[in-house]
């Protein structure tokens, strides 16, 4: 796969940890930033226009869905997934809605080299 | 006084079921082991009555994620289990994704812990969201230990609750831990009417 460009945003540490060490073991070479919140998240966009962004929904700040909006303005062409704790059916068709893909918690391999490769 | 009409109380169970085996599996599928889970105990009493069913943790030292919820149902969900087994479950989620050494696990102890509390919970809670078809709001997930009374929040003492309790086991591991939903009057009135339209849903 050619070099990317991933943005992880998500509060908890541990989890940005896991995504982007799944992420390296798989693309070495790609450029991975992260943020821990929505409006972390947003500032980096001005410098970065990432062609994946794995976001969280439950944040401290902007949720995943706000975020995913701002990006949708500022980044069109970025590849969303939210990956997030809350599978509520709400969550998820508000995601479909928008056109942004779906992904619960816990995070596991195949479910990020899927993210990634679709 | 509050009581469940029978079919009330099986369709409750059964829900906490669904939202529970969620949980489990969330739960298995970041440590690798079977987790079993109980048949719910469902009972409205005061906070106090938690020690009593909290059997085989010592709750002089537990370790807790609690997060509340609010929307179209209001509440605590807690997860509770045996302080001293906190490095083990940290260490079963994060040995086959990262390379740590032994002795860092605990610079993540209460991260890991938060998330792993805030995927069961959010398991559980939205499955029974999902089945009553509501929405509910989870706040962001605080780790505590301690002992039970340190846990509880003032507020929890006095008032009565529906106490919905579940144990999740590891069994291989020795990992016992518990699942608490805490609700106040006003919800509970919220999740009875919850539940009827749910019966009344079922086609006869």
């Amino acid at each position: 796969m050619s070099e990317k460009s991933v943005l992880i945003v998500d509060d908890s540490r541990v989890s940005r940890m896991m995504v982007s060490a799944i992420i390296k073991s798989q693309n070495k070479d790609w450029h991975i930033e992260e943020a821990a919140s929505g409006d972390e998240a947003v500032a980096k966009l001005s410098e970065l226009k990432p062609n994946i962004a794995i976001i969280d929904f439950n944040m401290p700040g902007i949720d995943g869905l706000q975020l995913a909006e701002k990006i949708k303005q500022e980044s069109p062409d970025t590849e969303i997934t939210l990956l997030t704790a809350n599978i509520q059916d709400s969550i998820r068709d508000k995601a479909a809605a928008m056109g942004v893909a779906f992904a619960g918690k816990p995070i596991t391999e195949e479910k990020i080299i899927d993210i990634i490769s679709s | 006084m509050i009581t469940l009409n029978e079919l009330q109380h099986d369709t409750l169970t059964e829900i906490i079921n669904i939202g529970m085996g969620s949980a489990a599996a969330a739960m298995s599928i970041m440590v690798r082991d079977e987790v079993n889970i109980s048949v719910p105990d469902i009972s409205f009493s005061s906070i106090d009555t938690i020690q009593d069913n909290l059997s085989g943790l010592d709750t002089n030292e537990l370790a807790s994620v609690r997060q509340g919820f609010d929307g179209e149902l209001m509440g605590d969900a807690m997860l509770l289990f045996q302080g001293d087994k906190s490095l083990e479950i940290v260490r079963l989620l994060l040995s086959n994704t990262m390379t740590i050494d032994n002795n860092d696990f605990s610079d993540f102890e209460q991260e890991a812990l938060s998330e792993i509390g805030n995927i069961i919970l959010n398991a559980g809670l939205s499955a029974i969201a999902n089945t009553l078809k509501f929405t509910v709001n989870s706040s962001l997930p605080i780790y505590k230990q301690g002992n039970l009374n340190k846990l509880m929040a003032p507020s929890d003492q006095t008032q009565t609750v529906l106490i919905l309790r579940v144990d999740l086991s590891l069994e291989t591991k020795q990992i016992k831990g518990y699942v608490i939903y805490l609700m106040d009057i006003q919800s509970i009135d919220l999740l009875i009417e919850h539940i009827d339209r749910y019966i009344n849903s079922i086609p006869s």
